[in-house]
């Protein structure tokens, strides 16, 4: 038995409610997905990793995720809506960090929504361009990972508030069964508003699930609008009506985030909307279920 | 959890009607080893909505672990009348 399936069945005798999503999702992996899956587990059970505290992280954030769903459809508003309200709980504390991010890396697997954001970002990564590669919140490290074995710029560089983020992408990254090459990239621990070391432009800007997080997206878009050129690769991915624990920029339609995105002098080249399992996109924003989106854009 | 059930009649109807309806089950009847294994349509999402409809109608509230525990409907019944008592 695959380490991939030794690992569903525990999370599935952990939280049985989860069996049918679960065995669904890992059904619906490619080879080179369900490959990629036995890799990273294999990464994480030689880096001091049990399976049983892998499945344990997952049903924890899985059931973190249910509680503030839970309050969200109670209240219509994510429970907090301030950086400093979650900052200490979620980004500084490294053992609820670490739980995080290996579950939400396992979520690339697990959840049909972050694989199709996962599936688009790798068809729409350009294979051949030079140049400078920033990825800001790099998290797990997975976009990053999939970048360097991928894409051929001259240099990549991840910024991320969260020192546990940053060793937890720097342990991927340096796994040579993974096989990213090693001269290439460097991983810089700041805030990307304040950050006064970055080049005057990127040919390459990655922000995967960044917005929901900040107080000021629109901040954020505007120095992604800076850093840019105009014809540098933009790709960024956010959530609409998506409650978790650190959640505290609701957006709750496509228009309100669009809106924001062209504020920003930015333009949608492609666009991946993914509604809620079940329903369409429509039916998704009236009846305020996640929807997760992913954007390339343009400085143009 | 324990497995102390006093449930009234009439509340075993309020519940099996929340089911019927959240499940578009209108012949449910249900026992109490019945989950979310066992129920079409009991995933996460509707467990919440579950929940959250329990509130309601029972006029009691529930906490974030009473949302994370796996129930089956004698737990919740168990559940239900603790709130209510």
């Amino acid at each position: 038995m695959s380490n991939l399936d030794l690992l569903t069945q525990q999370i599935v005798h952990a939280y049985p409610i989860h069996e049918k999503f679960i065995t669904q999702s890992v059904a619906s992996l490619d080879t080179s997905e369900l490959n990629d899956a036995e890799l990273y587990i294999k990464h994480c059970l030689t880096h001091g990793l049990t399976l049983n505290q892998l499945a344990a992280a997952y049903v924890k954030i899985i059931q973190d995720v249910n509680a503030e769903q839970f309050y969200f459809m109670r209240n219509g508003t994510y429970r907090y809506s301030t950086f400093s309200e979650v900052a200490n709980q979620v980004y500084f504390d490294p053992s609820y960090m670490r739980v995080y991010m290996y579950a939400l890396a396992l979520s690339g697997f697990f959840w049909p929504n972050h694989r199709e954001i996962y599936r688009f970002f790798n068809s729409i990564l350009p294979r051949s361009s030079k140049g400078h590669y920033l990825e800001i919140g790099p998290g797990h490290g997975f976009f990053l990972k999939e970048a360097l074995l991928k894409a051929d710029y001259t240099q990549y560089t991840g910024l991320d508030i969260s020192p546990t983020s940053l060793d937890i992408t720097r342990s991927l990254l340096q796994d040579t069964t993974i096989g990213v090459p090693s001269h290439n990239w460097d991983l810089i621990e700041c805030d990307f508003l304040k950050s006064n070391n970055l080049h005057e432009h990127y040919d390459a800007i990655i922000m995967g699930e960044v917005l929901e997080h900040v107080e000021d997206p629109a901040a954020f878009l505007n120095r992604i609008y800076a850093l840019a050129h105009s014809e540098s690769f933009i790709y960024i991915t956010t959530c609409l009506n998506s409650p978790a624990v650190d959640h505290i920029y609701l957006y709750e339609t496509p228009l309100q985030l669009e809106k924001q995105i062209q504020s920003a002098g930015l333009t949608i080249v492609n666009s991946l909307y993914v509604a809620y399992t079940g329903k369409s996109l429509d039916e998704s924003v009236q009846e305020k279920l996640p929807i997760n989106v992913a954007f390339q854009l343009s400085k143009s | 959890m324990s497995k102390e059930l006093v449930m009234t009649p009439k509340n075993e109807e309020k519940l099996t009607q929340i089911f019927q309806v959240l499940f578009s089950l209108d012949e449910l009847v249900l026992t109490n080893e019945m989950n979310a294994q066992s129920i079409q349509g009991w995933d996460s999402l509707n467990h919440i909505k579950l929940m959250l409809q329990i509130e309601s109608a029972f006029n009691i509230s529930f906490s974030n672990d009473d949302i994370a525990q796996n129930l089956n409907v004698g737990d919740l019944k168990v559940l239900i009348d603790k709130k209510l008592s």
